[in-house]
């Protein structure tokens, strides 16, 4: 029997039962639908992590450092050349390397006019700004001559309204930092009074804006955008919880003058590579957002299992309605199948005729559910934009319908519809015609 | 002498449920000469739709032997049986047993689906066939809509359909009356005679197989009871 008339004779027969057709189908529609939306939800995380990821230029970051102190206390030191402005000047000097500066940054609620944000400022010396780093699209770069002055990023201007950036340029920040009090009056409050937690105290500084930024500041092992830089003069002379040296609380002292660590701005990620391999070969110990990505790809396959896995369930379920969908036909076309054994069908056509006939229900539901995915996936996208604008979030694509997952969606459809349509194809194809055509 | 067209050498159809055996055909070892027009006929029960199936291949035998044209069909796998069904027999039932849902063309050409014979090819061999019993004019009607006797004609169109060399048919007359029976009967009877065909048919009508079949097989619980050759129209 040919394929042609396999697949004509099992659309007559859809046809045929078009409720019964329509309810199947439905199923299968509902399945998949809710698979593919799922997955696609997923592609469009990643898709946005990523993108944001390339936006930003993470991958273009190498975080350099010394070594631990290794175990072998044999092992020769004087090699490694310490972090310090002198090696930033050399770094900078490196091929493909753009810019380098210290990793210094302290968390510290900053604001201006009515917004107050909670962000990491960014501590830079001013001669690794005019490396480009940091993108300048309005105003200066921090200058030694203005040790007040801030470079704020643009996306923390936005949210204040400012379309075109000069429009705040000068305006006041207030930095307000967190310190560690462990002054007498605060481990006083901490015993007598109900407040719990760290002592932690908090000391105002002002800063005005200098200059606007492209993008946030970035870099180091902690992603985290940094709307605000300031110079490392004014930084030195405030009182503040940094990041490193709460690290370095824990771990070794840095001799001063010198920094935890320096990230190394790479003009492309191809070149990140090559980079490192040169830092390495100095001694240093490096760490580039490059490598995480492998790890986020693992951490996306995972999340791509656990989508897959609750989506396959209505998938399954469907698949229970083909089932029982294929017995029921069987049943019903019991007398058809002793005739078509009767005028010669071989098992192997009989069998193929309910095969095709749960595929084909298998491919118009995946179909529809891939529409069904399609529609719903755009409305929800929709409604959180309508939401998210209100809030002052920029619209965003939030599902993302790559064609492997539109094909492998409805391909996984008739897969399964195939799988469940076997055995009642089997018991079809066994039907003992002899029986199947005794008169009624 | 004639040739040999059908030999069956002691052939049985026990069926064993729950633990009792029942013979519904027991050693019957019977020739048919090729072109020969055989009638059959036994009461309810003794056998003969149980022998039609075994010599249509739709049935296996427990015991013994069916030659077919030279060939063993007791020896055939399933696969072979099936297109030993489809080539070499066609089958004709009491109930008609058309599908309902199809036309009578769709009927037709059913076989001719399995045989893999182009669609176009399929169809205008149908409605030849169809124009042969007188029903071309039908065409397109649906089982439900067409009499006893007109159903039994598009079934014999369909039985043709393939050009089989044996035409096996289990009361084809039992659901209609004595005229129709008739003009069934006339058609078998051209058949035979036109296109030499083998045609081995059961009645319970003995008079209807005299006029027509050249022997008439009487079966008796499983066993050939007696084996006579009738009058025939020749
Ligand atoms: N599947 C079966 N299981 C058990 N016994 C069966 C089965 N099929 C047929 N028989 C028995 O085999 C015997 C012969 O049946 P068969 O159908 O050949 O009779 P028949 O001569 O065609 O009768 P009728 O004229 O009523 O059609 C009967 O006694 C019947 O009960
Ligand atoms: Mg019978």
């Amino acid at each position: 029997m040919k394929r042609t008339d396999q697949i004509a004779l099992a659309w007559d027969n859809l046809v045929k039962t078009k409720l019964r057709t329509f309810l199947t189908t439905s199923g299968i529609m509902i399945g998949t639908g809710s698979l593919i939306c799922m997955m696609a939800f997923g592609q469009g995380v990643q898709h946005n992590v990523k993108q944001q990821f390339d936006d930003l230029g993470l991958f273009n970051y190498i975080v350099v450092s010394q070594e631990r102190e290794t175990s072998d206390p044999a092992a020769p030191e004087a090699a490694v050349p310490p972090l310090d402005e002198a090696l930033m000047e050399s770094l900078c000097k490196l091929p493909h390397v753009e810019g380098a500066y210290p990793e210094l940054r302290f968390p510290a609620m900053v604001r201006i006019g009515e917004i107050e944000q909670f962000t990491l400022v960014q501590v830079l010396p001013a001669q690794s700004l005019s490396f480009s780093v940091v993108p300048i699209i309005a105003g200066e770069t921090l200058s030694a001559e203005d040790p007040q002055g801030a470079v704020v990023s643009m996306g923390f201007l936005r949210q204040l309204g400012a379309h075109p950036p000069p429009s705040h340029l000068g305006a006041s920040v207030e930095i307000r930092t967190l310190t560690l009090d462990f002054g007498l009056e605060s481990l006083l409050k901490m015993v007598f009074s109900q407040r719990r937690g760290l002592p932690i105290g908090q000391k105002d500084y002002a800063f005005h804006v200098r200059g606007v930024s492209s993008r946030a500041g970035m870099g180091g092992s902690i992603p985290i955008r940094s709307e605000v830089i300031i110079g490392m003069q004014a930084a030195a002379a405030m009182d503040k919880l940094e990041i490193n040296s709460l690290v370095d609380f824990f771990n070794s002292d840095t001799p001063p003058g010198t920094f935890n660590s320096i990230t190394v701005q790479v003009d492309s990620p191809t070149h990140v590579d090559a980079v490192r391999d040169t830092l390495k070969k100095q001694g240093f110990q490096t760490f580039a957002m490059l490598d995480q990505m492998e790890e986020m790809k693992q951490g996306f396959i995972i999340m791509d299992l656990f989508l897959l896995a609750i989506g396959m369930i209505g998938t399954l379920v469907s698949s229970l309605g083909i089932v029982n969908t294929m017995v029921m036909t069987v049943m019903e076309r019991y007398r058809e199948i002793g005739i078509m054994k009767a005028v010669g069908a071989p098992d192997r056509d009989i069998r193929a005729i309910f095969i095709v006939e749960s595929g084909l229900i298998g491919l118009i539901g995946g179909l529809m559910g891939l529409l069904l995915a399609w529609m719903v996936s755009h409305t929800i996208n929709f409604i959180v934009n309508v939401v998210g604008v209100r809030q002052g979030m920029p619209p965003m694509t939030y599902f993302t319908f790559p064609l492997w997952l539109c094909i492998s969606g409805v391909g996984l459809a008739i897969l399964v519809s195939i799988v469940a349509g076997l055995a009642p194809a089997q018991r079809a194809a066994s039907v003992d015609p002899v029986s199947a055509l005794r008169h009624d | 002498m004639e040739s040999v067209f059908i030999r069956t050498s002691n052939l049985s159809r026990v069926y064993s449920s729950g633990g009792a055996e029942l013979a519904a055909l027991w050693q019957v070892s019977i020739t048919v000469a090729k072109g020969a027009f055989v009638g059959i006929c036994g009461t309810s029960g003794s056998g003969k739709s149980t022998l039609i199936n075994l010599l249509g291949g739709l049935d296996t035998p427990t015991g013994g032997e069916i030659h077919v044209d030279g060939t063993c069909v007791t020896g055939l796998d399933r696969n072979s049986l099936a297109r030993y069904r489809l080539a070499t027999v066609g089958m004709i039932f009491q109930s008609f047993n058309l599908v309902p849902s199809n036309s009578a063309l769709e009927n037709v050409m059913l076989p001719m689906v399995f045989a893999e014979i182009p669609k176009a090819e399929r169809a205008r061999r149908a409605a030849g066939l169809l124009d042969q019993v007188g029903l071309a004019a039908r065409a397109s009607h649906r089982p439900k809509e067409l009499s006893g006797g007109e159903q039994q004609r598009v079934a014999i169109a369909r039985a043709l359909a393939n050009a089989p060399k044996l035409l096996l048919a289990d009361e084809p007359t039992g659901n209609l009356d004595s005229q129709t029976s008739r003009q069934i009967m006339r058609i078998l009877a051209e058949l035979n005679r036109e296109k030499g065909l083998t045609v081995v048919m059961i009645s319970h009508d003995r008079d209807l197989l005299e006029q027509h079949a050249e022997r008439i097989v009487t079966i008796q619980d499983g066993r050939i009871a007696s084996d006579s050759t009738a009058g025939g129209a020749r």
